[in-house]
């Protein structure tokens, strides 16, 4: 069975790029526009790994990943923290509220994130 | 000058009070004389002579007082050398009327010209008193002289008069008017020394006033300057604030296009959207070139506005286990070294560290530009070595040596004088790798001096460098 990835991101050119490549990669994406509808949509979909945006309108990725971690069906769930805020603090932050990795999309290709993921969930 | 003049005033005051005494004494004298004489040779001064005597002295002792007090209240000091010698002069003549009148040389009135004496002590300077003498002495001389020819029935012989009566008293007279000059003397030089010194306080008083007010000027304008520069600080601290924020929100919002075109160009130059033929890749990948380019600008913007954001931070000290954050600050580092192949080592003391005292945040922000650097100007296959000194530890002021050393381009000694200065790098730095904001070590140094640590370096251009920190044990209280 194909493995999902949640894609919880604002910017919609970002949103359908990084989507179309991960189905090319074989994966099932399910996606989140905004921070309200991304815990509801997570713990229905159940996927095997979320790809988190920071800076979201309304509810920020912050929030997002604090409720991900209080919540059963999606404490364990792998979330990779993508995100152009790249502060010393915001790093911090995100790993200590549980993300298992922190990546600047300016500063990594699709390639990267692929890679990282196919690592993770191996 | 105004107040020896009314120095003077109050003197003549002072003799016009004590006369009204001895008027009235020298009235109840003439009495008990009048009665000794009455019993011995039945002459008679008229008791009516005597008591219009002693209203005449208390007229002209009246009018002395008015004199006085217009003086007094019309401020008219130059007449008061005036009155005081109407006052000597009256009392001469006076005396030496009740001495003709009373003729009987032998009695007291001839003493009662201490009185004028004594009044001149006060009234006038050294020459003062010697005057008053001699012309009292002359006038007792001339009433006995005058006394052998009026009242001849008192007759007695010229010559041993002379030599019985008038010699002594000259004699006594002239002794008594030199004392009493010199006492004048005395008195007016305390005087005018008192004088001189409420003047010269009445002066520095003035002068204190001067000065504060001069003082109290310069702290108004002290004032106005500190509101003045309070003001000026808020302003820019604002604008600091501001210039932070726009930078940070600026960049990040740049940042997510940027990634999108980036992601594009990579996907497209892969051939993952399709084959390209040889021109269309070399030229997309110039594109893609050029986008990594504005993604490292906008990076280091963004690293200005966090630096100077931590430039006017405080520093928040806590004991560390200083060896455990510069292992995790090390491991940081394990890909970058090992992708350049670069042996990265640790060489720490066999003695435990003390816990040292320090902000953690900011002394990690300095050991990761210095190691970031090491690695960053090392060749392939070179090595950065860390090594953590503890030689002082057992000092007054015990503290622990950080040396970070490299086998890389070294800098050069035009450079080694401006390496510290914001932003900047040095030449061949640049050549080596374009990436760099030239702002790490001079956060660098200002982040350790504010632990009141030093840094400094070694190098030489094409050899490597050595990097030393000192960071003391403990910080002073605050």
């Amino acid at each position: 069975m194909a493995k999902k990835v949640l894609i919880v991101e604002d910017d919609e050119f970002l949103r359908s790029l990084t989507a179309k490549r991960l189905e090319k990669d074989g994966y099932e994406v399910a996606i989140a526009v905004d921070g309200e509808s991304a815990n509801g949509i997570a713990v229905e979909n159940k996927p095997d790994l979320i790809l988190l945006d920071l800076l979201l309108p309304g509810v920020d990725g912050f929030e997002v990943l604090k409720k991900l971690r209080e919540d059963e069906v999606t404490k364990n769930t792998p979330v990779i923290v993508f995100s152009n805020l790249g502060q010393r603090e915001d790093i911090e932050k995100a790993k200590g509220l549980g993300a298992n990795d922190f990546l600047i999309k300016a500063n990594f290709t699709l390639d990267d994130v692929i890679e990282k993921i196919n690592t993770i969930l191996k | 000058m105004l107040e020896s003049a009314k120095e003077g005033l109050y003197a003549n005051l002072w003799v016009i009070h004590a006369r009204w005494y001895y008027i009235s004494a020298i009235l109840l004298l003439g009495f008990l004389a009048n009665f000794d004489q009455t019993r011995e040779s039945g002459q008679v001064l008229s008791p009516f002579v005597l008591v219009a005597l002693f209203a005449l002295g208390l007229f002209f002792n009246f009018l002395f007082y008015l004199e006085a007090k217009a003086i007094e209240r019309k401020g008219l000091f130059t007449r008061v050398k005036v009155l005081a010698i109407s006052q000597i002069a009256t009392e001469l003549v006076f005396l030496t009327g009740i001495m003709f009148a009373v003729a009987e040389f032998k009695t007291i009135v001839p003493v009662l010209f201490f009185i004028p004496i004594v009044e001149s002590i006060v009234l006038f300077d050294r020459i003062g008193p010697t005057i008053v003498s001699f012309l009292s002495s002359f006038l007792i001389n001339i009433v006995l002289i005058m006394g052998v020819f009026v009242f001849p029935e008192q007759r007695v012989d010229f010559w041993p008069l002379f030599l019985t009566n008038t010699a002594p008293i000259t004699v006594v007279y002239i002794i008594i008017g030199f004392f009493a000059s010199s006492l004048a003397h005395l008195l007016k030089g305390r005087g005018q020394a008192l004088i001189a010194q409420t003047e010269e306080q009445a002066t520095h008083v003035k002068d204190l006033e001067k000065l504060n007010n001069e003082l109290k000027k310069k702290a108004d304008e002290l004032y106005a300057k500190d509101v003045e520069l309070t003001l000026a600080n808020q302003r820019l601290q604002t604008l600091e604030a501001a210039k932070s924020k726009f930078i940070a929100v600026t960049t990040h919002q740049l940042r997510t296009p940027l990634a999108a075109v980036k992601w594009t160009f990579d996907m497209v130059v892969k051939e993952q959207l399709g084959s390209l033929n040889a021109e269309q890749k070399e030229f997309l990948q110039k594109g893609y070139n050029s986008t990594q380019r504005i993604i490292a600008i906008v990076n280091d913007l963004l690293n200005v506005a966090s630096f100077d954001k931590i430039e006017g931070e405080q520093m928040n000290f806590v004991p560390v286990k200083f060896l455990d954050l510069l292992n995790s600050v090390v491991f940081e580092f394990t890909n970058q070294s090992e992708s350049k192949n670069i042996k990265l080592t640790v060489l720490k003391p066999s003695k435990e560290l003390p816990l040292i005292t320090l902000d953690p945040d900011k002394v990690r922000m300095v050991l990761e530009n210095l190691i970031d650097n090491a690695i960053k100007y090392t060749p392939k296959n070179g090595t950065v070595t860390i090594i953590i000194d503890d030689a002082k530890i057992n000092t007054v002021n015990p503290s622990i040596d950080v040396i970070v050393s490299d086998t890389g381009i070294g800098i050069g000694e035009e450079d080694q004088k401006k390496i510290f200065q914001k932003f900047y790098r040095a030449a061949n730095a640049v050549q080596f790798e374009p990436d760099g904001t030239g702002l790490g070590l001079f956060i660098g140094r200002d982040i350790i001096s504010k632990h009141h640590g030093a840094m400094w370096f070694v190098s030489e251009q094409g050899k490597g460098t050595k990097f030393y920190i000192t960071l003391p044990v403990n910080q002073p209280k605050q």
